[in-house]
């Protein structure tokens, strides 16, 4: 076996070991930034939802708002004809009264 | 945001919870005494991170289908029950928005004694104190956010 071979092999060995040595604090570092990312994904999600349920809430109330104003109209309607209505009937009744 | 006050049970249901959730963190980091361990602790801690996430995006269309439902009472016809059930949606979303923010703020005090607790394993006390004292704002936080009053003021958070 040629020195230089060995020298090679050696050389070799040497990556081999720091790389293995290196993995436990590469793991670590991996877990911190996956970590760090969850954080950062779970606020925003968070933020999201604080300003989007809001953003419906206040949609739906301003919609049943809407509904309760376009009922009162649609109730006033209704009283008012049904007050011409019966204006009407009592005529058409005075009128078949008469002789 | 519904300002009533939370039941005294649930309070300290919270609080009991969030204090057990960060002693375990803590004491499980110091007895492992190993990095492999906190690696592992901050995995677990991202899988909370990822389900509250998951949680929080699940829970607005289902409050949606409340106020959406609440809405369709009235157009029924029934303005009082749609007013009641409108009010109770608000009520639920208020809820739910707390325990979402204490839930995340929970989880970052035990993230942050996942730091502290590495620190201690290797007595390097000076830097578990960054940490700690993160862990400490982040467990105040979560306690504001369920309704518990801390009596003295805290940077940033009160």
């Amino acid at each position: 076996m040629s020195p230089a071979l060995l020298a090679a092999l050696a050389q070799g060995a040497i990556a081999l070991i720091t790389y293995l040595d290196g993995l436990p604090a590469q793991e670590r570092q991996a877990a911190i930034d996956a970590l760090n990312a969850a954080r950062t994904g779970a606020v925003s999600a968070v933020a999201a939802f604080d300003a989007g349920s809001a953003a419906d809430l206040a949609a739906a109330q301003a919609e049943l708002a809407q509904l309760k104003t376009d009922h009162a109209t649609l109730a006033a309607a209704h009283a008012d004809l049904t007050a011409k209505h019966e204006a009407l009937v009592a005529k058409v009744v005075d009128a078949a009264a008469q002789p | 945001m519904n300002a009533a006050p939370e039941p005294f049970e649930r309070v300290v249901w919270y609080g009991c919870a969030l204090l057990v959730a960060w002693a375990l963190t803590l004491m499980a980091g110091c007895c492992t005494n190993a990095g492999s361990s906190a690696t592992c602790a901050r995995k677990v801690v991202t899988g909370m991170y990822t389900v509250e996430g998951t949680a929080t995006a699940l829970s607005r269309p289902i409050l949606a289908k409340c106020d959406t439902d609440a809405v369709a009472l009235s157009k029924a016809g029934d303005d009082a029950a749609a007013t009641t059930a409108l009010a109770k949606c608000a009520d639920e979303r208020a809820i739910v928005s707390k325990a979402l923010n204490a839930c995340v703020a929970a989880t970052g005090a035990a993230a942050s004694s996942i730091d502290a607790a590495e620190s201690i394993a290797v007595k390097d006390y000076s830097s578990a104190l960054a940490p700690l004292y993160a862990a400490g704002v982040q467990l105040a936080q979560a306690l504001i956010v369920a309704g518990v009053k801390i009596p003295f003021p805290i940077p940033g958070v009160n």
